[in-house]
């Protein structure tokens, strides 16, 4: 209980997240490269985006070298 | 503006409460729904909000991208144990970029070594003290095949190191020091605490309660303390001998 992560969860459930969280990144990204251009864009939103961004980008790396070891 | 924080946690709940009952698909759209709509709310509100209410809805964001990391990243290790890195390791970038961004200085965040003969002793008895009753209620496996000195050695890495630092940054140093700013001492530990406590359980409404509790304890030690290693210790004795010391030697559900 003392440790916030869910560790009970099925290979299922990680690769559909896994999926989830690239659309992410995607969304994060278009989302940037929408936004810059625009009146909207400061840099509160930019400094936010980039914390999705990189983190998901992270997670992602993650599962290519998953999927990596699983091939290799 | 308060409104929108508050109809954030409340999607947090909602998503975490999802996920306990076994809906993760659910909870994950909740959460992910509710990080992307903080973002638009910010990014067309941005002129008429506070820099204490962004930084408030930011510290939330950091709470859902912490569950979205964790459902997302892939078991490369076969231990559970060697998993929490990889996913505490992600969660340590993102609370790096918050304390850039919003310039938190040092002294906010409780890093300090002020005190720490005094603390240490006394997070290491609060630690000890709430993994025994813990134990009693949730009888959780052990993280480690058995006591030896290179598995006491990891799993303190991994407890005290990944989770109880990562963990005691996002909760108390950013949420509940953004929240005490925009909605004071006492709500700011209350609101902490609930978050917390859906956060934080991995069973029913005892597990609930119980971590509302420890939430709320710990808070307070903050907020009397302002010393972030001290809390870190309090989790990081607390889930070693939880999860790695009371499930070897006393295996049995009754202590």
């Amino acid at each position: 209980m003392s440790i916030a992560t869910m560790s009970n969860i099925s290979p299922e459930v990680i690769n559909t997240s896994g999926a989830f969280t690239t659309a992410f990144l995607v969304i994060a990204i278009t989302l940037s490269l929408l936004l810059v251009e625009s009146k909207y864009w400061n840099k509160y939103v930019s400094d936010t985006l980039d914390m999705y961004s990189y983190s998901a980008l992270v997670v992602f790396i993650e599962i290519v070298i998953f999927n990596i070891t699983l091939v290799i | 503006m308060k409104k929108y924080i508050y109809l954030s946690i409340l999607g947090i709940v909602i998503g975490e409460l999802m996920m306990l009952s076994g809906d993760v698909y659910y909870g994950l759209g909740i959460h992910i729904i509710n990080l992307m709509t903080i973002i638009l709310y910010i990014t067309s509100r941005d002129r008429d909000m506070s820099q204490e209410t962004k930084n408030a809805l930011s510290g939330l964001t950091l709470i859902l991208l912490f569950r979205v990391i964790n459902l997302a990243t892939p078991k490369i290790f076969v231990t559970t144990l060697l998993w929490y890195p990889l996913i505490y390791g992600v969660l340590f970038l993102s609370i790096y970029l918050i304390i850039k961004d919003q310039q938190i200085p040092i002294k906010e965040l409780g890093i300090t070594s002020n005190r720490l003969i005094v603390y240490l002793p006394i997070a290491i008895i609060i630690g000890i003290i709430i993994a025994i009753v813990e134990y009693q209620i949730s009888h959780p496996k052990s993280l480690i095949e058995n006591i030896t000195v290179p598995n006491v050695i990891l799993i303190s890495i991994v407890m005290i190191i990944f989770i109880g630092t990562a963990e005691e940054l996002m909760f108390r140093s950013i949420l509940q020091t953004r929240f005490e700013k925009v909605f004071g001492l006492k709500y700011g530990l209350l609101l902490t605490a609930g978050i917390f406590a859906v956060v934080n359980t991995n069973y029913g409404i005892v597990g609930i309660i119980f971590a509302g509790i420890f939430g709320i304890i710990l808070g307070y030690i903050f907020q009397k303390t302002r010393s972030i290693p001290f809390t870190i210790t309090v989790r990081g004795i607390e889930n070693i001998i939880l999860f790695g010391i009371l499930p070897i030697i006393l295996p049995v559900t009754i202590i």
